[in-house]
């Protein structure tokens, strides 16, 4: 696929000259958080240069959203479906691991019939335009659990930053449609050249490739490390909740009256209610198991069930935590030989 | 875009049977006829049920796809939706999502003989394959029911029993946790009931559900009368919500029980990490 350049002084005009195709959705600073939001004007854009402090995960499976509407009269009901999306959307911005997360969200909800046909609505009318990261975050790993920094997956232009312009890469046939654009010049072989020792530069400082799906399979059940985690964690759910893999929900009730609607919203292993039933009983009582739980889901049995790890490495639930759990030193730990105090 | 998976169809509540006390039976017939037409399902898969103002909930279908135009849940009045349930009289509109989760292999359960051993309402799921199997006479073996209740009071489908034990071939056990005036059957619990009704474990199936604790303590008793672990099958209760492999809710180990299950042999059951 082709390569282009475009100056940065272009990418306003670019994104306004989309906006009839598409709506815009990129990182903007308010308060000082900076998170993937619609823009209509592109200089309110926040590029970083560390990556925004949540993904795009909210613009695939948004934190609540309505399955259906309900209307009651006497005994009968009567049920109206939401529309679906309406104008494609176009998310700028956005990184190589949660961009990578979506391969992991996309075999969630498609694993088995039928698919979470909102999710894919989503999906299908999402283009991505990504960027790399030129200055990680000290909570990022995501060289660690995968290439795709490198190699990016699930974008349709890939973007660098070279200083006064980005090189932009088509991924996709619509991506290629995207950079036809008049503001993009074609990428000359220096441009190339700068582009690959830039990215070795960066990757070069990240950590190594661990083959943590592998390790996986001695993980131990038993290991005393959940126990220590139970007695700090308070279970708040900010690392499910920032984690662009985590796709757990809840299926709740609106009602107003003879009127109401059906709605999911995110909900987290890490609540104590998630797994409690009706009559009672609660598989997973206490934080000990909860916390085991988060980290075997991600890194134990989504290999085995998807072959593929549930963790990007993007560091935002290390980035979060209030009592400072480092999923990394967790694994660390837990695949250590000789185990040493987390 | 295919169809919302999440969208319940609609279907109107035909009769409400009162089973026991905190329990009731409700049928229901899906009001689509097209779709009334063409629903089918097999014994051991469930449904997930919407009281429209309250909630859904997830029940088994305790009806068998023998007898069609409706389906059956069984309902016991434990917390929102359960207690909305309760209130709705015959006419009231519910929605349904079904048929989820796969079903008793009963396939392979052809020629055998089979002892179904049930405890309280964990005799739901199994009336559905029990009466399937009665239904295909000719493809089992005997059929032993063993059916215990805390009390006389707490046996559900009490009106299908005549019809079970008049059936060829066919032999129904209950039993109750402590003696009541005019109870000439067993008396005790479901576990020891087994043990001393002694089922060979020869060309045989044991299908149980029941309360946790029942469970727990029937399969080393099927086990050390010789069954082995592909001979016995359960199905396993999770918290579940979307009922189709997403919320993620149910997940156990790599699995889910509400795809993966919720029917389990014993010896997959053995493979699971303890969390149901």
């Amino acid at each position: 696929m082709e390569s282009k350049v475009i100056s940065k002084q272009d990418i306003a005009p670019w994104l306004k000259g989309l906006a009839e195709k598409y709506d815009v959705i990129a990182p903007v600073t308010e308060d000082g958080v900076t998170r993937f939001k619609p823009v209509d004007d592109p200089s309110a854009i926040d590029l970083g240069p560390t990556p925004a402090k949540s993904g795009i995960r909210e613009h695939f499976t948004p934190e609540t959203e309505t399955l259906f509407d309900y209307k009651l009269e006497g005994l009968s009901a009567e049920v109206t479906p939401p529309e679906g999306i309406k104008k494609d959307r176009l998310i700028f911005g956005a990184r190589a691991c949660d961009a990578a997360a979506l391969r992991y969200v996309d075999a969630v909800y498609s694993n088995v019939e039928p698919v979470d046909t909102p999710y894919f609505d989503r999906r299908e009318h999402t283009a991505i335009v990504g960027l790399f990261c030129n200055k990680p975050s000290w909570t990022c790993f995501c060289t660690e659990v995968g290439d795709f920094m490198m190699n990016p997956i699930n974008m349709d232009v890939y973007l660098t930053d070279l200083g006064e312009k980005y090189y932009a890469e088509a991924l996709t046939p619509k991506g290629e449609e995207l950079l036809g654009s008049s503001q993009f010049q074609p990428a000359t072989g220096a441009d190339k050249q700068a582009v690959e020792a830039h990215r070795e530069s960066v990757q070069a400082k990240l950590p190594k490739p661990v083959d943590h799906a592998k390790a996986s399979e001695s993980y131990d059940w038993d290991d005393p490390i959940w126990q220590k985690l139970a007695e700090v964690c308070l279970g708040c759910g900010a690392c499910s909740f920032l984690c662009p893999t985590c796709h757990c929900f809840d299926i709740m009730e609106c009602a107003k009256g003879k009127k109401g609607s059906r709605f999911r919203c995110w909900d987290t292993c890490q609540f104590d209610k998630f797994t409690l039933m009706g009559h009672g009983h609660n598989p997973r009582p206490s934080r000990v198991e909860r916390t085991r739980q988060r980290v075997f889901h991600k890194f134990k049995y989504s290999p085995e069930r998807y072959g593929m790890l549930g963790c990007v490495g993007c560091g935002r639930c290390v980035a979060v935590c209030p009592v400072n759990i480092d999923i990394r030193k967790v694994i660390q730990e837990i695949e250590s030989e000789d185990k040493v105090s987390a | 875009m295919c169809e919302n998976p999440y969208v319940p169809k609609l279907a109107t509540i035909e009769k409400v049977i009162e089973e026991t006390w905190d329990t009731k039976t409700f049928r229901a017939v899906f009001d689509d006829e097209e779709y009334r037409e063409a629903f089918t399902y097999e014994p051991g898969q469930f449904q997930i049920v919407s009281a429209f103002g309250v909630g859904e909930a997830t029940f088994c279908l305790t009806s068998t796809p023998t007898r069609k135009g409706f389906v059956e849940f069984s309902v016991k009045k434990v917390a929102s939706v359960t207690s909305a349930l309760h209130e709705m009289s015959e006419g009231t509109t519910v929605g349904i999502r079904a048929p989820l989760g796969n079903w008793f292999p009963y396939e392979k359960m052809k020629g055998k003989d089979l002892w179904f051993v049930g405890g309280g309402i964990g005799m739901a799921p199994l009336r559905s394959l029990l009466n399937f199997c009665l239904d295909n006479r000719q493809d089992y073996g005997k059929i032993n029911i063993i059916y215990g209740a805390r009390t006389t009071g707490d046996f559900s489908f009490k009106y299908e029993f005549d019809e079970w034990a008049k059936s060829p071939n066919t032999e129904l056990f209950l039993t109750i946790d402590k003696a009541e005036e005019g109870w000439d059957k067993n008396v005790g619990f479901v576990p020891a009931y087994v043990t001393d009704l002694k089922p060979s474990p020869e060309n045989a199936v044991a299908i149980t559900c029941g309360p946790p604790i029942m469970i727990k303590f029937t399969l080393p008793n099927l086990k050390e009368l010789g069954f082995a672990d592909e001979q016995i099958y359960t199905t396993l209760e999770m918290k579940m919500k979307c009922g189709i492999g997403k919320c993620g809710r149910c997940n156990i180990g790599q699995y889910y029980v509400c795809t993966d299950g919720p029917v389990f042999s014993y010896a997959q059951l053995k493979d699971l990490p303890p969390e149901y």
